[in-house]
């Protein structure tokens, strides 16, 4: 049975996490197994390295909403809401997830600077009358229940009320074994996806009875490198490549994300004056031409040419085991950021062709799966 | 089953609720006698629909009542100022007046009239939409009058004489579930001495079209918790008159059964799909057993919604199955929808009459065309043969679009029964807001009231078609987000929106939101002229 925090290499990565350790996990075995069973089976994660901080009181609104890009007085009790926090001039600090636990609010924090995070949320937060902050990141743990048929297994864990959860919804008072957590409905697979928010101390034991009751599920732990590749096939943002070197949230195509109808907030000013112009340049997809060469893969930093000219950079690259094809995102001039175009990328294996496309590279499994008609259990409803 | 004046049933009982007349126009039969047969024996409407050419298209089953004759029922003029519904409608109220020996005369302003209707005659004005305009003359404006839904009820009242409340309930395929518990409910708090209850709608191309489109409907006669999946559409009305216990001894009433509990709740998840766990349908079912003051063990048959759709049967399955959680048995569960097609307004209505009509012969109705059980949905279904076996009460469920669940619980009456108290706590307005052509929110609208300023305006709606009335009172500068931040109005037509945003403000004003109050605890009641019908309306 698997352990979390296995041999091998971890580039650092977050805050000190959950489970005892203090690096994020690149893998527990073959990135190619935790990828097939995240896209076919169920799988798990520790998202110990993900920021924690509960902020409350009467000018709780006001704090989360000058940290976050997004309105968030427009967030539904019990909803999670999927945003970025930013820097003064605009560019991305991490990626935020709030929950609306009526009154209190919970910002889940991902990004390459987590002591920095912390601190931005300190400073707002001593700003802004009656707004309390706890950073509770060392308190609490994130695991991740991600996979087609993961509300299968948390099914036979919680009960069935939990099939009944939709995208983004918060489950307050839930129980596994005598474990209590809260689920939040999120993911960053593109498949099912559920959060498990457990006391740190009480971790170790709930992954443990994860690992044991998905056996009949095949489940295995995973660590982040298949996550990645699974966030970059459905174009997720990953913070890890092209959120850190995103000049402008607004080069990452999330203008919808952003307010400009609640007040001031951190990098609000750069916003605005980028958007008197327009972002300079777009992140699109590129589809590599399909064959089963992993080397050829372009790197980050690797320029886009278009008729000699340079006018992007990859930003992330991967090889797509769905597509049997390399994948990967850039940032490419506006004028050339369209899908249908063919572009020549260099490599250090030399230059090869590149066709934008849209966004998702692939269509997740779990669009098809429905507990309704479907069973990982029942060979028959598969 | 038996009749309560056989039973000696003690006079000093108060508040319990009888059914003393039943009224019914279905595929299957025209009067409760022809439909206890068609059941009993088997016999199914569904067949080939005639109404309309199916001929080029994949599903062609319907259960149309095929020898509706208006002209056995009404006058030439009524006929023609009648649509189908509230032909229907009528026909099944005065059957139940004429069974329950009501003379309504005699105390007509003490006689409620309450009718669910999920559709309508919304068929026939979209049909009309096509090739007339509704200002073209008196006759079109009449067509487009006559498509809203208190026009059958409407209908009902004027042909009863019926003077006392006249409600009109359009939840969907609960539609006629809620109107029996409004009714049961006026007659508890003693508002009238009896009401005519039910439900109608008729086959109509334009919902037949609807769900079609939806791919929500079976290709063969529907197959409820069976292989086959998908909803057979049918049509009628169904009506009870209902009477408290006392009223009806007194008057030497017809006593066929008792209605003895309700529960009503919503999910709250989606516009089509049911609560996938069927969390909703089993809060309702709770509800109801509450207010009756019975145990689930009590149940000896549950009258399922049970339309043949994927998703109702399976969360209707594990609603069923939460609800007896750790019990020793789960009662029989069928739908009479396999006979007579899912009959819409009128569903809630016919399956508590057939549950009822069943339960006084002690047979249980079958779930016909039943050949394989469907993955999942594992209960007992009583496939194919209706069985006997006494029955005391029994539960009828309505799951409908929009997540409304209705449950009645009826059944024989019994000698004594020990009914819980009513809570009557005095009610008091705590929250009030307005979208108003003087403003919306509060402040706006005191503001305009104070300074005495109008709303009403010249009318001049860009884009609009066809005459203009002059002045108008329309609202302005409507947005929603500002008015309440967490309103996602997407997909929303404005009536709707108006809806929303006022009850969020009502919330707000107090002090409601932010969850300070379980979800469950707060009901939702929207009065209507006319339903949102944007596409409609020209």
């Amino acid at each position: 049975m698997h352990k979390p925090g296995g041999d091998a290499p971890v580039p650092p990565r977050g805050r000190p996490g959950a489970l005892g350790r203090s690096q994020a996990v690149a893998r527990y075995g073959s990135v190619d197994d935790e990828y097939a069973r995240i896209r076919s089976g169920v799988a798990l994660a520790d998202r110990g390295c993900t920021g924690k901080f509960q902020i409350a009181g009467r000018g709780a609104l006001e704090a989360v909403n000058r940290l976050v890009v997004s309105d968030v007085s427009r967030l539904p009790l019990k909803k999670l809401l999927a945003t970025f926090m930013l820097r003064e001039d605009a560019s991305i600090l991490c990626e935020a997830y709030v929950a609306n636990l009526g009154g209190t609010y919970l910002v889940l924090t991902e990004g390459s600077q987590p002591d920095r995070v912390a601190s931005v949320i300190e400073e707002v937060c001593q700003s802004v009358r009656d707004a309390e902050v706890a950073d509770i990141t060392a308190k609490r743990t994130l695991l991740s229940l991600d996979g087609p048929y993961s509300w299968e297994l948390l099914k036979e864990m919680v009960g069935t009320s939990i099939l009944g959860a939709r995208y983004l919804d918060v489950i307050t008072d839930q129980h596994i074994g005598d474990i209590p957590l809260v689920i939040y409905r999120a993911g960053a697979t593109g498949e099912f996806g559920y959060w498990l928010d457990v006391a740190a101390d009480a971790a170790p034991e709930l992954w443990q009875k994860l690992l044991a009751a998905g056996m009949p599920f095949d489940l295995i732990p995973y660590g982040y490198e298949a996550g990645d590749l699974c966030r970059l096939e459905n174009r997720f943002i990953n913070m890890q490549c092209e959120g850190a070197t995103a000049r402008s949230i607004l080069e990452v195509n999330c203008r919808t994300m952003v307010s400009l109808e609640k007040g001031d907030y951190v990098g609000r000013a750069a916003i605005e004056k980028t958007l008197e112009r327009g972002p300079l340049r777009r992140l699109i997809g590129f589809a590599m031409p399909q064959g089963n060469d992993r080397v050829a893969l372009p790197g980050v930093g690797d320029a886009v040419t278009r008729l000699g000219t340079v006018v992007g950079q990859i930003a992330s690259a991967r090889f797509s085991p769905t597509l049997k094809r390399g994948i990967a995102v850039a940032f490419l001039d506006t004028e050339y950021a369209y899908v249908g175009l063919d572009f020549e990328i260099g490599s250090t294996a030399g230059p090869q062709l590149g066709r934008t496309v849209s966004a998702p590279f692939v269509l997740n499994r779990s669009l098809g799966v429905r507990f309704q008609e479907h069973s990982y259990l029942d060979p028959e409803h598969p | 089953m038996t009749d309560a004046r056989a039973t000696n049933v003690p006079s000093n009982v108060r508040c319990r609720v009888v059914v003393t007349g039943v009224g019914v126009y279905t595929s299957i039969g025209s009067s409760p006698g022809e439909l206890l047969d068609s059941i009993r024996t088997g016999h199914c409407g569904i067949g080939v629909i005639q109404g309309f050419d199916v001929g080029q298209l994949e599903i062609r089953h319907g259960a149309e009542i095929l020898n509706h004759d208006p002209m056995a029922h009404f006058s030439a003029d009524e006929a023609a100022s009648l649509d189908r519904t509230a032909q229907f409608a009528v026909i099944a109220a005065r059957q139940a007046v004429a069974n329950a020996k009501l003379e309504i005369a005699e105390r007509a302003h003490r006689v409620g009239v309450v009718m669910g209707i999920c559709a309508g005659g919304q068929g026939l004005t979209m049909s009309e939409h096509s090739t007339s305009r509704p200002w073209d003359d008196a006759a079109a404006a009449n067509r487009l009058l006559g498509a809203a839904h208190y026009v059958q009820t409407d209908a009902v009242v004027k042909a009863l004489g019926a003077r006392g409340p006249q409600t009109t309930v359009s939840t969907a395929c609960a539609s006629s579930g809620t109107a029996l518990g409004h009714a049961f409910q006026l007659l508890q708090t003693q508002k009238v001495d009896a009401v005519i209850a039910g439900g109608a709608d008729a086959f109509t191309f334009q919902t037949y079209a609807g769900f079609y489109a939806l791919g929500a409907m079976c290709a063969s006669p529907c197959s409820p918790f069976g292989d086959a999946i998908g909803v057979t559409f049918g049509e009628g009305a169904g009506c009870v008159v209902l009477e408290r216990l006392t009223d009806a001894i007194d008057r030497g009433a017809p006593i066929l059964g008792e209605l003895i509990g309700f529960g009503t709740t919503a999910d709250a998840y989606h516009v089509t799909s049911p609560h996938p766990t069927g969390e909703g349908l089993c809060r309702a079912m709770r509800l109801a057993l509450d207010s009756a003051g019975l145990e689930r063990e009590s149940i000896d048959y549950i009258n399922a919604h049970g339309t043949g759709t994927r998703d109702n049967d399976l969360s209707e399955t594990l609603a069923i199955k939460a609800l007896y959680r750790d019990a020793k048995q789960i009662p029989p569960v069928s739908s009479t929808k396999s006979f007579f097609g899912h009959t819409l307004g009128a569903a809630g209505a016919l399956e508590f009459i057939v549950s009822l009509l069943c339960g006084r012969e002690n047979i249980i109705p079958p779930t016909i065309h039943l050949r394989a059980p469907r993955p999942g949905c594992d209960l007992d279904y009583v496939p194919n043969e209706a069985r006997s076996a006494p029955m005391h009460h029994f539960l009828t469920n309505s799951a409908a679009f929009g997540g409304v669940n209705a449950v009645l619980v009826g059944g024989e009456v019994a000698p004594t029964r020990s009914l819980p108290p009513l809570a009557h706590d005095a009610i008091v307005i705590t929250g009030l807001a307005v979208v108003s052509a003087v403003g919306c929110g509060l402040d706006e609208f005191r503001t305009a009231l104070r300074e005495g300023r109008s709303g009403i305006t010249d009318a001049d709606r860009p884009g609009a078609v066809g005459p203009r009335a002059k002045r108008a009172a329309l609202v302005h500068d409507f947005l929603p987000r500002r008015l309440v931040p967490s309103v996602d109005v997407r997909r929303m037509d404005r009536l709707n929106q108006y809806a929303v945003v006022a009850a969020g403000l009502g919330l707000a004003d107090a002090g409601l939101d932010g969850g300070r109050l379980s979800e469950e605890r707060v009901g939702v009641v929207v009065g209507l002229t006319r339903g949102p019908d944007r596409k409609s309306v020209v």
